[in-house]
């Protein structure tokens, strides 16, 4: 498994509605993340816990430093050159959820990877099972509930066995039952030495998890520990 | 000199703009246009990087039209001849121009549009007698179009992400993805109107009663100079354009 490295990176948004240049979400931030661990990214709003996950995932790249994966610049990387090695569930899952059946939608990543479509069918019938969403597979993805939809965006990401998976904000509207569920896959994930980024506001999660807390302010500043 | 402009002075000059965009003849006539074009965004305090920033994407589709403007335009004198075969023209090559000075000049007139706040944009066209319900509703559609493109890129990364490489795609199948995109994201964007239908319902909106304002909208001496420099121009550009 493949060790992430944010080395000296700076970055802000672009312009604001009047176009006038953003502060800076990071200032020369370096971290590295070791896989077979779970790290909770805490912090107030619009300290730039999303951010770091974009920048981690490829879908923004930094103005200066660089995001390594295994040695390799994510910058420098397409998107799905990424996603071998990154798998992330969206702060909304229902924008990454692009199939109307359930199935078809933990079998995407599977088929477009190769995978023949029945064999994809069946693995991706055994994913929805072990995430606890065998009943939901007949519902259209749009109409499942919040908890569900973010079951199936993790459960259409393990399939595909990344080497890190990162939580933007999953958690927090999950009822005891899904979060239950989804905790337990991500130990399991940890376990089997993968990484595994949980976004939250809340420490007691990381407590719960016995997560790597990562704590970040606006401005920059990561406390990690 | 950047002022806070009043929203109808804004429409007015985006409204002359584009119009003259849509009418270019002249190489002088476009000339015109982008040196008044950026005079406007100047007047009214957009950065001129802004247009930039909206064509950024396009870049790629706007050099190919162009190209293909300049190979399949065959009027003017000959510049490049293959043989017998006329490959660039002096035609060609003001077609593709052209067609750079309108986008260019559109973009610039959105960055404008995108400068004026939803309820500024709502009394702007109260004032100019444009029913409130359809005022109301191109505003919202207007709002939610940053939105949609939002979500659909969610969702293209999302695919991205798990193997679909839009590089190496074959068009059919980078169509039929880009409609699988486009579904989810269209959804959301629905369900989300309907939240905020039943938002405004509940806080007792309703666009069709009559209303009053508490803000009022006021032309300032710029925003007056604006209406007869916009006719002067127009005027200016059209007698530019159509000299014989």
């Amino acid at each position: 498994m493949k060790q992430v490295v944010f080395e000296s990176v700076v970055f802000s948004y672009p312009a604001d509605r009047d176009f006038a240049p953003a502060p800076r979400v990071f200032d020369r931030l370096s971290l590295t993340l070791k896989p077979g661990r779970a790290y909770v990214l805490l912090g107030p709003n619009g300290c730039g816990k999303s951010t770091f996950a974009k920048l981690m995932a490829g879908i923004i790249c930094p103005d200066e430093g660089r995001v390594l994966i295994g040695g390799d610049e994510v910058s420098k990387m397409s998107l799905p050159e990424v996603g071998r090695s990154v798998g992330i569930v969206m702060q909304n899952p229902s924008r990454q959820l692009i199939c109307s059946r359930p199935v078809d939608e933990v079998a995407f990543g599977l088929v477009q990877r190769g995978m023949d479509r029945d064999a994809a069918g069946a693995f991706a019938a055994e994913a929805l099972e072990s995430y606890g969403l065998s009943e939901a597979s007949g519902t259209y993805t749009q109409r499942l509930s919040k908890g569900e939809q973010i079951r199936l965006a993790m459960a259409s990401w393990t399939v595909l066995k990344p080497d890190w998976m990162i939580l933007d904000e999953s958690l927090s509207s999950l009822d005891i039952c899904s979060k239950g569920i989804v905790l337990g896959k991500v130990a399991e994930m940890a376990a089997q030495g993968h990484g595994v980024i949980v976004v939250s506001h809340s420490s007691e999660l990381a407590d719960e998890m016995g997560a790597v807390k990562i704590t970040m302010e606006k401005g920059g500043a990561v406390l990690v520990g | 000199m950047s002022v806070e402009a009043d929203p109808r002075s804004k429409l007015f000059a985006v409204f002359c703009l584009t119009t003259m965009a849509l009418l270019i003849r002249q190489g002088e006539s476009a000339l015109l246009l982008a040196a008044l074009t950026i005079a406007a965004l100047a007047l009214f305090g957009v950065r001129l990087s802004a247009p930039f920033r909206i064509l950024r994407k396009l870049v790629p589709a706007l050099l190919v039209v162009s190209v293909l403007q300049v190979l399949l335009v065959k009027a003017g004198r000959p510049l490049l001849l293959l043989g017998s075969i006329r490959l660039v023209t002096t035609g060609g090559l003001q077609a593709a121009l052209f067609m750079a000075a309108r986008v260019g000049i559109i973009a610039s007139c959105g960055s404008i549009l995108y400068s004026i706040g939803f309820s500024d944009f709502l009394l702007a066209m109260r004032s100019i007698r444009v029913p409130y319900e359809l005022a109301f509703m191109s505003a919202m559609g207007a709002k939610f179009l940053p939105l949609l493109a939002e979500e659909m890129s969610d969702s293209l990364i999302s695919a991205q992400l798990r193997g679909a490489d839009l590089r190496r795609m074959g068009l059919v199948r980078r169509l039929r993805l880009y409609v699988d995109v486009l579904m989810p994201a269209t959804v959301t964007a629905m369900s989300r109107a309907e939240g905020i239908s039943w938002a405004l319902e509940l806080k007792g909106f309703n666009p069709g009663k009559p209303r009053t304002y508490w803000r009022k909208l006021e032309m300032g001496m710029s925003d007056w100079l604006v209406l007869p420099a916009g006719a002067i121009a127009f005027a200016a550009f059209l007698a530019i354009n159509y000299r014989r």
